[in-house]
């Protein structure tokens, strides 16, 4: 178990008071075109409680015309919508996490080969420490999804790094 | 001109490839992604992946400049006091033995200015093309791309480049959430990884070109009508 490709986050003991569970794909669109996404869902749900728990921020993100959302968040969520694949896109993402002070991101959701990606991608270039949530994360189609994960992976964390939701519960607690 | 023959669909959407609202984007081939002595072969990779679409590249560049289309090319680099390299970048760069601004064979590793922070002679810029410096993998972030194209009269992208599944892709989602019309040319680009440029590549192609189409630089070529 563990994160990889480095124990996650670079910069030593987690800060929950920075940790944004970041959820992306939530919506009919990408329910329809996922391998399980209860299963995903039921494990954001799981990620979202001991998120809150300790004291960060949940995060939702729906996308412009993709459909009803499938997972809403709580009253204290932050609920913000884009217009891209990426969470980034036409829309406030990027403003809130700074405002909110949150700059360690674990992303779950729905399509981890399509709003995962993309997200994470926009979020590393834009400087945030992240996470991607494999077991809170659907894929299109099993073999592509383990081929994102896998390019996240590769030159050291070129995104970030990949683990589970039990590896963000582990880092919680610790 | 002609539509080019792509996978899911006959790219663009909208009807025959038009040069003079296209250009062609040509990503990150610098001797740090694709030279010896550069940050990749530092990390240990097999740079025949990420060389291989060096020469098609290079054929589509003639034709595209034959046709009168823009032509961009990007290049990924740090100011030399890395003042705008994010820390975890550098640190995970330095956790894998190919620290950013550490001295390499080709100079200090992604530092503009810097020898492996050049492109590769195979396919340079030449006088009057666009580039673009970027400090990240898209090219859209923190740079004035999405300027220069508007500006330029261009909502048409044919991407060539490297890394498929990083650079390539980072950029392609981008500008396809921004609603440029993407073509990925299959043979003019590589990663790191074989399988993973192979899943790159069907990734772009889902639910029908979720982010655009894919085609070989022939399909391309025959197109433009200079096969």
């Amino acid at each position: 178990m563990g994160t990889s490709p480095y124990p996650w986050p670079y910069d030593g003991d987690l800060d929950p008071r920075r940790l944004a569970l970041v959820v992306v794909g939530a919506q009919g669109w990408w329910a329809e075109r996922t391998v399980d996404p209860v299963g995903a869902l039921e494990a954001v749900e799981r990620a979202a409680k001991v998120v809150r728990d300790a004291g960060g921020g949940v995060v939702v993100v729906h996308r412009d015309g993709a459909g009803p959302p499938v997972f809403d968040g709580e009253a204290g969520d932050v609920a913000v919508r884009c217009t891209g694949m990426s969470g980034f896109a036409g829309g406030p993402l990027d403003l809130r996490l700074r405002r909110e002070g949150l700059d360690h991101l674990a992303i779950g959701g729905l399509g981890l080969e399509t709003a995962l990606y993309s997200t994470m991608g926009a979020a590393n270039d834009r400087g945030y420490e992240c996470l991607a949530l494999a077991d809170a994360a659907a894929p299109h189609d099993r073999a592509a999804g383990e081929r994102a994960l896998s390019s996240i992976t590769m030159s050291g964390g070129i995104f970030g790094a990949v683990g589970t939701t039990s590896d963000l519960l582990e880092l919680l607690l610790a | 001109m002609k539509q080019v023959k792509a996978e899911p669909y006959a790219w663009p959407y909208d009807g025959p490839v038009d040069p003079s609202k296209t250009a062609l984007v040509c990503i990150d081939w610098q001797v740090d992604f694709c030279g010896p002595g550069g940050y990749v072969d530092t990390m240990g990779y097999d740079l025949k992946l990420t060389r291989a679409g060096l020469e098609p590249t290079a054929t589509v560049l003639a034709a595209a400049r034959a046709v009168g289309m823009t032509v961009v090319h990007t290049r990924e680099g740090h100011l030399p006091d890395l003042s705008d390299c994010p820390p975890n970048k550098l640190w995970r760069s330095r956790r894998i033995g190919a620290g950013i601004g550490d001295s390499g064979p080709c100079g200090r590793i992604l530092v503009k200015g810097e020898p492996g922070w050049e492109i590769v002679p195979e396919v340079a810029p030449v006088e009057g093309e666009l580039v673009v410096d970027k400090p990240g993998k898209g090219a859209f972030y923190a740079t004035n791309l999405d300027l220069l194209l508007r500006v330029a009269g261009v909502s048409h992208l044919i991407f060539t480049g490297i890394t498929t599944d990083v650079c390539v892709h980072t950029t392609m989602r981008e500008a396809n959430d921004m609603g440029y019309e993407c073509l990925l040319l299959e043979d003019c680009t590589g990663a790191t990884d074989y399988g993973n440029y192979l899943s790159a590549l069907h990734m772009v192609k889902m639910q029908g070109g979720v982010f655009g189409a894919v085609a070989p630089s022939g399909a391309l070529l025959d197109a433009l009508g200079s096969a």
